[in-house]
């Protein structure tokens, strides 16, 4: 091993020669890793889906291999503790882990108790807990918060109660799997400025993984790109990535090949079936979640719908599908109001793709997940074999017809719920966020399919995080703030000459370069130096 | 009700669940009911959380009492005088169908005394007076997370039977029983897939926040016994010796 130059403080977090693999695979996930990470350094993981990042992450505090088990050679290194000799939660005092999910990491009855936890096993003072929990909450903005119930929470707030409650353990070492991508821009944005004013104020070292390259130019002093769990690249933001693309390019013309052309029978029904919503509204409990909307999608049209999270949109998508009755207004699909519509009918009207494939996986092969739909509406074997082959041509799917769904990854997990609802070959299709758990390859895939269904004359509307991925393939753009639409129109215009509408809904998100401006904390009283080094 | 310690909270729910069981005599369950009930008002839950917690009962007491009624031996049928139709005799007894009924009120104890326990005070507060009850920490905490993840499954449940309505399933809403049962996989596989997904990653979450660590666990939330425990425990102790009492005496 080369020694280190003698000016270098002593790294926070050393990779020598770390291979894993996970129990029951063939495959090495991390192959080979050597690689230092100094104290302070802000240090961004990229990669493909199945690079590695994830891994690298939960190694960094011993979940690899103490929790996941499987096989590891090499050893990690944090502040000089080998993982393999330091159970997790012993590290836990040395590395906090957020995760993408913010469900699955928040299980405490109150904010309090959430950012308690940890402090709590540990087996520290109370005296000494409650003033570090004090302290976390105000470091992450949640002042106030204590007695708040976690699930009643925002995105984005959740996220930052994660942060506050592996603060409250003071570590030194801050790691995030993909902790932006469920936010919104915004609050993409705000979590990352949060993290940045951190990483300054207490000299963390902070290691994030993630498929945001705005993200990364704006934040990362360094960048590790790995493919197939080898380091491909580990240096500065500027060397590893290609010169930024411009911010929005509209109307990109289809890659040679990559767009699937589509042999869909002519059903003189599909072929002029647009949605019609009149001011609508709907209301849960206590809240008006969309607006008096009104709007008209017509077929062969591709349109994105962008708003914050809790604006609306996926409300909107439950309206038009007759999930949701409205309480004023109505939707009208192919001309019919949606709430008069038989089962078969509104089928094949609208098609819904949820955002979450497992919430509807549940077939022993691709195949038979695919053909569920076919076989509810009654077609005759033939016909359904067609469409399920034609399906799963369309999204790529076919050598895997016979794998079982749920032994996919997430991406193509997310293709076969996707086929899943091609295969009913509805009029309208909806895709409430296409892309989520897609890399860039995989949500590029995801839009050419989309773009394909609108050539072959469907009504294709999307919600996405993502504008400017969005702006190069829907040829509308509809922006939604609290429940109501506020700004319908040619993306071009909306991009052109609509941007403090785009920024008032919070879906431009600008990610700056840390400032000396973010080492101003939110409160003067913060955490001494010795707590979080030592 | 915040401040009562949670012991408290934990013995008179023991001591409600015994008493269902000890009490034979239909006034004094009734009387256990009442002292439920205003239990039940006393830690701020209201009637519209007590009809929806008993609604899906019904169909149970229906069915209890009609089996006992059928089944349980006794030789007084029971007789209805009906105005047109002149007198009726089901094919219930009367000790049967009483039987059924104190079954079901004891059940009716039992359903509005459990929720008592967990409102208007944070399951941390309970796990920890589990666990100064002599209740393993682990084994405490398994229990009440479960308890929170109810909504989180509530909402699944919702969100997948959608999504396969919207695949064209009318299985769960006008199917056939068979129907039903064939569409079940499409209803539960995805549910018990999700929930293991989160539970695989909440168990991440969890030993990353230094779960399970060798040290002796420490609570922010001291449990102070005061003069209001004492007093709340004393009277659920004189109510239960004097509703077991007078069970015995009547």
């Amino acid at each position: 091993m080369q020694a280190l130059p003698e000016h270098l403080p002593p790294p926070a977090v050393e990779f020598h020669r770390l291979s894993y693999r996970y129990p029951g695979s063939s495959r090495w996930a991390l192959h080979d890793l050597s690689l230092r990470i100094l104290p302070g350094e802000f240090v961004a993981v990229i990669g493909p889906n199945g690079a590695g990042k994830s891994s690298l992450c939960k190694s960094l505090n011993g979940i690899i291999p103490h929790f996941e088990g499987g096989a590891l050679k090499g050893s990690v290194r944090v502040h000089n503790r080998d993982t393999r000799q330091h159970e997790v939660a012993d590290l836990a005092r040395h590395v906090g882990l957020v995760l993408e999910d913010p469900d699955a990491q928040l299980f405490a009855g109150t904010v309090l108790d959430e950012a308690a936890f940890g402090g709590e096993n540990l087996g520290m003072e109370p005296q000494m807990i409650r003033s570090s929990v004090a302290r976390a909450l105000r470091a992450v903005g949640l002042r106030g918060f204590d007695e708040r119930v976690p699930s009643t929470l925002s995105g984005g707030q959740k996220q930052r109660l994660a942060i506050a409650s592996l603060l409250a353990m003071t570590p030194s070492v801050l790691v995030f799997d993909e902790a932006t991508s469920q936010l919104d821009a915004e609050g993409a944005q705000h979590l990352m400025e949060l993290v940045c004013r951190l990483k300054l104020r207490y000299k963390l070292t902070v290691v994030v993984a993630t498929h945001d390259m705005a993200l990364v130019r704006a934040y990362a002093d360094r960048v590790i790109a790995l493919e197939a769990g080898r380091l491909v690249a580990f240096d500065t933001p500027e060397r590893v990535l290609s010169a930024p693309a411009p911010r929005f390019s509209l109307h990109r013309a289809p890659g040679e090949g990559t767009r699937p052309t589509l042999d869909i029978a002519a059903d003189p029904l599909i072929d002029r079936c647009g949605v019609d919503i009149r001011s609508v509204r709907c209301e849960y409990p206590g809240t008006v979640a969309v607006d008096d909307v009104s709007a008209t999608f017509s077929p062969g049209e591709f349109a994105g719908i962008v708003g914050r999270n809790g604006s609306g949109k996926t409300t909107l998508f439950k309206a038009i599908v007759g999930l949701l009755r409205p309480v004023a207004g109505e939707v009208r699909l192919a001309g019919r109001p949606v709430q008069s519509l038989d089962s078969t009918d509104l089928v094949r009207r609208a098609g819904y793709v949820q955002q979450n494939p497992d919430h509807q996986l549940f077939a022993d092969t691709v195949w038979k997940e695919v053909a569920f739909g076919p076989v509810n509406l009654g077609l005759d074997r033939d016909e359904v074999e067609d469409r399920v082959r034609r399906s799963l041509d369309t999204v790529g799917l076919r050598d895997q017809a016979n794998e079982h769904p749920l032994a996919l990854g997430r991406s193509d997990r997310s293709l076969v719920a996707l086929a899943s609802v091609l295969a009913l070959e509805s009029g309208v299709i909806l895709l409430d966020e296409p892309t989520r758990g897609h890399d860039m390859a995989g949500s590029r895939r995801v839009m050419e399919i989309a773009c394909s269904l609108r050539d072959a004359g469907r009504t294709i509307i999307a919600i996405g995080h993502d504008l400017g991925l969005l702006c190069e393939y829907a040829s509308r753009l509809v922006v939604m703030d609290s429940g109501r639409i506020v700004a319908d129109g040619p993306t071009g215009e909306i991009i052109e000459s609509r941007t403090e509408v785009l920024e008032a809904a919070g879906v431009l998100a600008t990610h700056r370069a840390p400032s000396e401006r973010m080492a101003v904390p939110f409160s003067d009283d913060m955490y001494d130096e010795e707590q979080i080094c030592g | 009700m915040d401040r009562l310690d949670p012991r408290v909270r934990v013995a008179v729910v023991i001591l409600m669940s015994i008493l269902c069981f000890l009490l034979r005599h239909p006034a004094t369950i009734v009387a256990a009911l009442v002292v439920a009930l205003v239990l039940w008002r006393a830690v701020g839950l209201g009637w519209e959380e007590l009809v929806a917690g008993i609604r899906p009962l019904r169909v149970v007491f229906v069915l209890v009492i009609a089996a006992q009624g059928f089944f349980f031996p006794g030789d007084t049928p029971v007789r209805l005088d009906l105005p047109l139709l002149g007198a009726l005799t089901l094919p219930l007894t009367v000790q049967g169908v009483s039987f059924g009924l104190m079954l079901c009120l004891r059940v009716l104890v039992l359903a509005t005394t459990v929720p008592i326990l967990t409102s208007q005070t944070s399951i941390d507060r309970i796990v920890l007076a589990l666990t100064r009850l002599g209740l393993p920490y682990r084994a405490a905490y398994t229990v009440t997370t479960a308890l929170n993840q109810i909504p989180v499954l509530r909402s699944d449940i919702a969100t997948i039977s959608a999504a396969q309505r919207l695949r064209g399933s009318t299985a769960f809403d006008r199917g056939r029983f068979l129907q039903k049962l064939r569409a079940y996989p499409a209803l539960v596989v995805p549910l018990v897939m999700t929930s293991m997904r989160r539970a695989t990653l909440m168990g991440v979450a969890m030993q990353s926040r230094a779960f399970g660590s060798g040290a002796a666990r420490t609570s922010i939330h001291a449990l102070s016994f005061r003069r209001l425990d004492a007093m709340v425990l004393a009277a659920s102790l004189v109510l239960f010796g004097v509703l077991v009492t007078v069970d015995r005496v009547i």
